[in-house]
């Protein structure tokens, strides 16, 4: 894996406030958030989840920000108000991925692939690899242990890499 | 191994955020600044396989609802049959008392009481009315007077069934022991002995009317009638035959 430092902030609201206060707060985490939980969810529900958890915090700014981890909670609380629309969820549906000219796609399967990865292993890999976030900030993000975070990352690829071989 | 998968994981993270972002992401304002004509379907054609979600996912409330309706049918049906069912067996044991002795020899099994509601217009309509009292018809006692005999009739045993059909179909016996749903001369000559009207039905009214003989001439109460009840009946001791049936059948 090479050491490409990503742009982590784009697709970001160039909110115009003050570092430190709970408008860049909400900046910061709704992106975090927003990957977090289209990367568990699929596209649609979890742009909806993201939505929800971000409304949440507005409504509960001051209870928010007495927290230890706010964005870990707030991605409970996303995952809480989606809760009954994923329960017969099948499988997240992705957009394919896009071949560009000087990466010839090898096959179509990755988004399938993915798809049929466990919820917390899909949100552990695109987190790390597809998105770049450090170990520390995506246990945080997800709420979990490093190790755990480790866990669905070893268990996630494998399995990955058997499904994209397969196809 | 696949060397590319971790860059085409990146290249998948961009296009996940592309898709996020269009599909109306907290970054809102990026969605309206590509607010060209084309940008519509290049979102369309992003958003095609996240279309069926929607439909798909309140698919499980219509399925619960109506589930849930029809269960509650269900029950409420089975509760009105229940009480339809039960209402009739207490007429049947009033007016069971005042039909008389019409049906010699019924050969079919399953509607017994039709012939008695034409003589009884007071009686009800339900073929399996006869119940009233759920006896237990298989007593652990029923062993000294029936057990040599018992063997005779397996079948004929009744089976432990919810009070409102005691007597699902009668069958025709006349060997040791004439019980419960049993049908046939013997159970005539028996009601005929027990002051019942002799119909020839072995339903939970005659079985009462035995236990209540056995019980007033010190026999063993349980319902059956083996060759020690036969024989205080004051029947023929030689035993049940349809031979002796036709020779005694006396007016009650």
């Amino acid at each position: 894996m090479s050491a490409v430092a990503w742009t982590r902030e784009e697709g970001l609201n160039t909110v115009d406030s003050v570092p430190g206060s709970f408008d860049a707060f909400i900046a910061d985490a709704s992106v975090r958030l927003r990957r977090a939980f289209v990367a568990r969810y699929g596209v649609e529900i979890g742009v909806e989840a993201c939505s929800e958890a971000v409304t949440w915090a507005c409504a509960n700014q001051t209870r928010l920000m007495a927290m230890t981890n706010p964005v870990g909670y707030l991605y409970r609380v996303g995952q809480s108000s989606v809760r009954a629309q994923v329960r017969w969820q099948r499988a997240p549906l992705f957009p394919a991925e896009q071949p560009s000219g000087d990466f010839a796609l090898p096959d179509d399967g990755l988004h399938i692939a993915l798809a049929k990865l466990s919820r917390d292993q899909r949100s552990a890999v695109m987190l790390v690899h597809a998105h770049g976030y450090r170990y520390a900030e995506a246990a945080e993000l997800l709420d979990i242990p490093v190790s755990t975070l480790k866990n669905h990352l070893n268990r996630g690829l494998a399995r990955l890499r058997r499904l994209v071989e397969d196809s | 191994m696949n060397p590319d998968l971790f860059n085409r994981l990146r290249r998948f993270g961009d296009t996940v955020d592309q898709a996020a972002v269009s599909a109306g992401a907290p970054a809102g304002p990026l969605r309206d600044v590509s607010g060209e004509p084309g940008d519509t379907v290049d979102d369309a054609d992003d958003l095609e396989p996240v279309m069926p979600i929607t439909g798909r996912r309140h698919r499980p409330y219509r399925t619960i609802v109506a589930a849930a309706a029809t269960l509650i049918i269900v029950i409420a049906g089975a509760v009105v049959l229940a009480r339809l069912t039960r209402s009739p067996d207490n007429g049947r044991a009033v007016a069971s008392t005042e039909s008389q002795s019409l049906v010699v020899e019924p050969s079919e099994t399953s509607a017994p009481s039709n012939e008695k509601e034409t003589a009884t217009p007071t009686s009800t309509t339900s073929p399996v009315a006869i119940a009233i009292t759920s006896v237990p018809v298989t007593t652990p006692d029923t062993t000294t007077s029936t057990t040599s005999t018992s063997t005779s009739s397996p079948t004929t045993t009744t089976r432990p069934t919810p009070p409102p059909p005691v007597c699902p179909s009668y069958t025709f016996n006349n060997q040791y022991p004439i019980m419960l749903c049993n049908r046939g001369a013997a159970v005539e000559l028996i009601q005929a002995r027990l002051g019942l009207p002799a119909d020839g039905f072995f339903g939970p009214a005659t079985k009462q009317a035995v236990r209540d003989f056995q019980a007033a001439n010190g026999l063993e109460v349980d319902g059956l009638v083996g060759p020690n009840t036969w024989t205080a009946l004051g029947l023929n001791p030689s035993g049940p035959t349809p031979t002796a049936t036709a020779s005694s059948i006396p007016t009650t």
